[in-house]
């Protein structure tokens, strides 16, 4: 067998190109008289179709694209070790690789990173999500809210069935209860701290009390579930591990980043709302109150987003409404419905 | 390694002794191409498998698909027939990244119980930093091989700390005027602590050119941010399209000061008495980074084999070699062998470097 190759001597860059006759013993002679056998030498790994090195041990050292007739020399003499080559060759292992990358993939997006973000949550000391929480509310007070316009004796009512409420949780969480103003925007939502605002507006929108108490027991249920500290860590992670998994962070990488999250985002805010839903229908059925109410609410919030019709990116415009951060309203109404008629 | 570059012409080519009349006048110098002979779809077969196996085995693999990319890339580049080769091996990068995973984690350990360890830590880091830099290219150096001749580096910790640490800093204090500076002192380090065996490269860059890159850089930058706001106060209804087109201009302006960078520091650059040729143009560049970004992201990442290997493709394509005689001269260096956990940690903390 003739083997192609460069004959490097490891002293200097000096060339000399040569044509081994390679014997079936694996006995070979270079132009330089010395005689070497194939077994002597350290091949290195086929990738490709790149040239392969054959390292002497003199130093010497041979470089030949003949990349079949290598791989055929090392068989024969029980050489090298060709796995990986053949992992990444053969069109079968490929798709596999391609299958299970895209599920693991797809895993840990969609749970992975929520599991170690639901751990970190639930580590974060609570001096971190108190002042996350004051920081927010006085914002949100400078920009969007008044001083609520609702009667004192109402405000002490509601109060007082949410204390009762907050009371029988067992986490650590100072519950407050926030009336505002909303300008407008029926509206309800927790701060990681415990705070939990309502606007007069949505209160106005109840026809049952037992609906606005369906609403804070669903937003006790975020706070309790950590959902926002959880999907700030989400929102923050998956960008990270895009730039990382599409190698070079370039800067065009990492500014595009954003665009798979956004889709991503979706699923995780659902996931979120039924988890709180969840959370109301027990809180309320274990306090002898109709979820139904609840449901009735959250058809009126949807009469009053879309009033003739309106779009999904008018509704997006008023970013931050309680409703608009709860996709799959139909189908919570009737989860929700659904609850009434099976503790009957 | 002394008396690599007094002789070129002599024992270059006997036959060719135009060069007489002083040490300006080049001898007869013939243009060698950088070929890379990746492709695509060979590539991305490798970099599945690769990804599979790195997650398969938590991360372990990723040792070995450093080395397999890096083998992959090197291997099918070649200069004059010859081609390059990488010669680490996953059980020294393993061990590099291993030591580096424990050094960040016990970073994170120490800060999370005592923040205020941070800042010293900080110092530390900053203090450790030239030498990871240093540790870094040697090893990448030492590994790649081109006709059985190692390449090395020569560089020491006080310049890399001045180049790399205190300077920046020096940097930041006179509001980035100092910085064309820095950038020129550290590309000069670079090359000029570059050897091929014992053969040193050399680079006479001029702080002067690295001033006028960045100006003109300054010049677009500011260019475009004229039109955008004219664009804005013409056309308001269009303003929230303006981030979304100005991104790629931002971008533009970085690859622009990149491209200038690599060009005038190859084609400053010798290697005894052969020179380089760099062309990287700004626009197509750009387009091929670009057009990258966008078909990694719509294909949810896999099109990133494809990506790299069109890289690998223009810059090598726009990259000649001016060979003096021929390349049979370089005499192999003397040295020791060495450890891969300079590079690891220079890459947990994402640096990269290259001449």
């Amino acid at each position: 067998m003739q083997l192609e190759a460069f004959l490097y001597n490891g002293q200097t860059s000096k060339r000399t190109r040569c044509v081994l006759e390679i014997g079936m013993d694996g006995r070979f002679q270079l132009p330089n008289g010395l005689s070497w056998k194939w077994q002597q030498l350290k091949v290195s790994q086929r990738i490709g179709h790149s040239a392969r090195f054959l390292d002497l041990p003199d130093g010497s050292c041979l470089e030949t694209s003949d990349n079949d007739l290598v791989d055929q020399l090392c068989t024969q003499f029980g050489q090298g070790d060709d796995k990986l080559h053949i992992l990444e060759s053969r069109t079968r292992y490929v798709l596999a690789s391609i299958i299970l990358t895209a599920l693991a993939g797809w895993w840990f997006i969609a749970s992975g990173i929520p599991v170690i973000a639901n751990h970190v949550a639930h580590a974060l000391p609570a001096g971190v999500t108190q002042e996350l929480g004051d920081e927010t509310l006085s914002f949100l007070d400078e920009i969007l809210f008044h001083e609520s316009q609702l009667d004192a004796s109402q405000q002490t009512d509601i109060r007082s069935q949410f204390q009762a409420l907050a009371s029988q949780q067992h986490s650590d969480f100072r519950y407050k209860l926030h009336f505002r103003d909303g300008g407008g925007m029926a509206n309800a939502f927790a701060l990681p701290s415990g705070d939990i605002v309502i606007t007069d507006q949505l209160i106005a929108l109840a026809e049952h009390p037992d609906a606005v108490i369906g609403v804070l027991a669903h937003e006790i249920g975020h706070v309790e579930y950590r959902h926002i500290i959880r999907r700030i860590l989400q929102d923050s992670v998956l960008p990270l591990v895009i730039t990382a998994v599409t190698g070079d962070a370039t800067v065009a990488t990492t500014v595009l980043a954003g665009l798979p999250t956004l889709m991503v985002e979706a699923h995780y805010s659902r996931e979120f709302e039924s988890e709180a839903d969840q959370f109301a229908i027990q809180q309320l059925q274990a306090n002898g109150r109709n979820p139904a109410h609840l449901a009735a609410l959250l058809s009126q919030l949807e009469a009053h987003i879309h009033p003739d019709g309106e779009t999904e990116a008018e509704e997006k415009s008023s970013i931050g409404s309680w409703f608009s951060s709860h996709p799959g309203t139909e189908e919570r109404i009737r989860i929700l419905r659904e609850s009434e008629a099976s503790t009957r | 390694m002394s008396d690599s570059h007094s002789e070129p012409a002599g024992v270059g080519s006997a036959a060719d002794t135009t060069a007489t009349t002083g040490p300006k006048a080049s001898p007869a110098r013939r243009p060698v191409d950088f070929e890379f002979r990746g492709s695509g779809g060979e590539f991305f077969k490798i970099w599945i498998v690769n990804l599979c196996l790195t997650i398969l085995t938590l991360g372990i693999y990723s040792a070995w698909a450093k080395v397999r990319t890096n083998q992959y890339f090197y291997g099918h580049t070649s200069l004059n027939n010859s081609s390059f080769e990488y010669t680490a091996t996953p059980m020294q990068i393993l061990k590099g990244r291993l030591i580096a995973f424990a050094v960040f984690t016990a970073y994170n350990v120490v800060t999370q119980i005592y923040p205020l360890a941070a800042l010293p830590l900080m110092l530390l880091f900053a203090g450790a930093l030239p030498w990871i830099i240093t540790r870094s290219l040697i090893f990448s150096h030492y590994n790649t091989r081109y006709r059985n001749i190692r390449f090395g580096f020569n560089g020491g910790y006080r310049d890399a700390l001045m180049a790399f640490v205190v300077l920046p800093a020096v940097a930041i204090l006179s509001l980035g005027i100092l910085f064309p500076m820095v950038a020129c002192r550290q590309q000069s380090w670079l090359v000029n602590n570059a050897r091929f065996g014992n053969t040193e490269f050399k680079a006479k860059l001029s702080v002067g050119e690295f001033y006028s890159i960045y100006v003109s850089g300054l010049f677009l930058l500011g260019s475009t941010l004229i039109i955008f706001t004219l664009a804005h106060m013409f056309a308001p209804h269009l303003a929230p399209l303006v981030p979304l087109v100005m991104l790629p201009f931002y971008y533009l302006v970085f690859i622009y000061i990149s491209v200038k960078v690599t060009n005038l520091t190859l084609n400053s650059s010798s290697l005894g008495s052969h020179h380089f040729e760099s062309r990287l143009q700004t626009l197509p560049y750009v387009g091929i980074l670009l057009t990258n970004t966008l078909a990694i992201i719509l294909t949810l990442g896999f099109a990133t084999p494809w990506a790299m290997i069109r890289t690998a493709r223009y810059r090598a394509g726009c990259t000649t070699a001016l060979v003096a005689g021929d390349l049979n001269q370089f005499v192999q260096a003397q040295q020791e062998t060495q450890n891969a956990f300079g590079e690891e940690l220079g890459e947990v903390f994402d640096l990269e470097f290259g001449v």
